[in-house]
């Protein structure tokens, strides 16, 4: 009985192979299973037959994990206040492979939008990679030369870009440039479900996710020659209700702060330093009508007693056209 | 002679494998995607045409077709199929006349209903989610005459 014998040989080996499990590596991204994973499946059989336990496989199917080519870039910096004649302006996008394979791009800046009223100038190299992972532009980042360090992405990492563009000269308040970062990836480009036959990771189909295999952010530079100007006026009270710069008489002086153009005069601080021959009067120091302690705290202003007869320092924070007139005052008195 | 011995050995090895499918149960599987396709008359319809290459996303069938070849009946008959990590179960898609359905969470040692397995996760007794399922097993509830055939589906989706 043929039969019988091959009954003996399963018994023998069925302590051994209990259940059939199946094949390949197991993995987990986020982005899917990896492209090229085979996935195997073996279905099994137990029954008795005339008392004898039997074990028996099926024959074994394969499905192969094709590639999806997929990408997002996104523009990470806010709107860039430049000055006409700026260099080294920076964009900053990150780059993310979404795709379920290790993956080629391709990078290229475009600024001829039509509809902005300038376009930045992109140095050479005018694309930089966060090689030291500090965030920001610095000496250690790698210049991106195209065909020759393409960035390869494993499935979700993320690449930092800087895109680092000149800023034309010439250019007045309020001009708008726009600058592009273009990703695409080097297996193709396409619409959704475009499929490259055997260019997927380990030999399976690549196919475009839907993204396209492309992705475009653009960032905007705002030109701004934001200027502050300030005007100082001086009061004159003498002891005998007159306005004698004698000694004893107090001085008032009203600092004005304008600030003209577009833009943001950022983290400005007025600073003036107390005259010869006079003394600061405590707790003077007033912004906007509001009185500011002298000592260097929670409030905008300090007295900062350096020689030879102090300062006062007022921080006004941001400023723009928009926050109108700031009036900082305070006295000294005459020795 | 020593080439000999290494051949048996290694028949013996991979017997219950290799031959298998001219046991005295035919055991087949496949694995199909449905596709929906429009008929002549202009109805769609949905077809199960086999697959080879998927995408995460994916819903993939796979069927077990099952035939006693022997002369007498099998009994206590038991279909096992892993589901591999790559893959989750479509709940409530396990299908197969005359048999009861259970699943495993520990690589197939043991069975329950879906809703009786747990696992231990981050020190806690948790409920097993389809995550968790390694096996799926249908246990016909008779036996199965000679000449006769069933067959056991389930749906899993590509992570």
């Amino acid at each position: 009985m043929r039969s019988n014998i091959k009954l003996s040989l399963k018994a023998i080996a069925r302590g051994a192979i209990i259940v059939l499990t199946s094949f390949g590596a197991a993995t987990g991204y986020a982005a899917g299973t990896a492209a090229g994973t085979d996935i195997v499946n073996v279905a099994q059989v137990d029954y008795e037959l005339g008392g004898t336990p039997v074990s028996q496989a099926s024959n074994a199917v394969t499905i192969t994990v094709d590639e999806i080519v997929d990408l997002t870039n996104v523009l990470q910096s806010p709107q860039q206040t430049v000055a006409p004649g700026e260099t080294g302006a920076v964009l900053v996008f990150t780059v993310t492979n979404t795709g379920n394979g290790s993956e080629t791009f391709i990078l290229s800046v475009i600024n001829n939008d039509a509809a902005d009223d300038f376009d930045p100038v992109s140095q050479t190299p005018g694309v930089f990679f966060d090689s030291d992972g500090s965030g920001d532009l610095s000496a250690a980042d790698t210049p991106y030369v195209p065909g020759t360090n393409d960035p390869v992405l494993a499935p979700d990492a993320v690449l930092l870009v800087f895109v680092v563009n000149d800023i034309p000269a010439g250019l007045v308040n309020g001009q708008l440039g726009r600058s592009t970062l273009r990703v695409e990836s080097a297996t193709g480009t396409g619409a959704p479900g475009t499929v490259f036959p055997g260019l997927g990771d380990g030999g399976a189909d690549a196919l475009v996710g839907s993204s396209g295999g492309a992705a475009e952010a653009t960032g905007e530079y705002l030109v701004s020659d934001v200027d502050v100007a300030v005007n100082k006026a001086a009061v004159v009270t003498d002891a005998f209700g007159g306005a004698a710069p004698t000694p004893g008489a107090l001085i008032t002086y009203t600092l004005t702060v304008t600030v003209t153009g577009t833009g943001t005069a950022a983290a400005a601080v007025i600073n003036d330093s107390i005259p010869a021959s006079t003394t600061y009067v405590p707790d003077s120091l007033t912004l906007n009508g509001a009185a500011l302690s002298d000592a260097d705290d929670a409030d905008a202003g300090s007295f900062i007693s350096t020689p030879p007869n102090g300062a006062v320092s007022v921080s006004l924070g941001d400023l723009t056209q928009a926050d109108g007139l700031q009036t900082i005052t305070f006295s000294v008195r005459i020795d | 002679m020593m080439k000999q011995i290494l051949v048996l050995a290694a028949l013996l090895l991979v017997g219950p494998t290799a031959l298998a499918q001219t046991g005295n149960i035919e055991l087949k599987t496949v694995v199909e995607k449905e596709t929906t396709v429009t008929n002549e008359a202009g109805q769609e319809v949905t077809q199960l045409v086999p697959v080879e290459k998927v995408i995460p996303g994916d819903v993939v069938i796979y069927t077990v077709t099952y035939t006693n070849i022997a002369d007498k009946p099998a009994e206590k008959v038991v279909i096992t199929n892993p589901i591999r990590s790559d893959l989750r179960y479509v709940r409530d898609s396990a299908f197969a006349p005359g048999a009861d359905v259970e699943f495993s969470v520990d690589g197939g040692e043991q069975f329950a209903a879906l809703d009786q397995l747990t696992v231990e996760r981050d020190g806690a007794t948790v409920p097993a989610s389809l995550d968790d399922l390694t096996h799926i097993r249908w246990t016909l509830r008779d036996q199965l005459d000679p000449g006769a055939q069933g067959f056991a589906r389930f749906r899993a989706r590509l992570n």
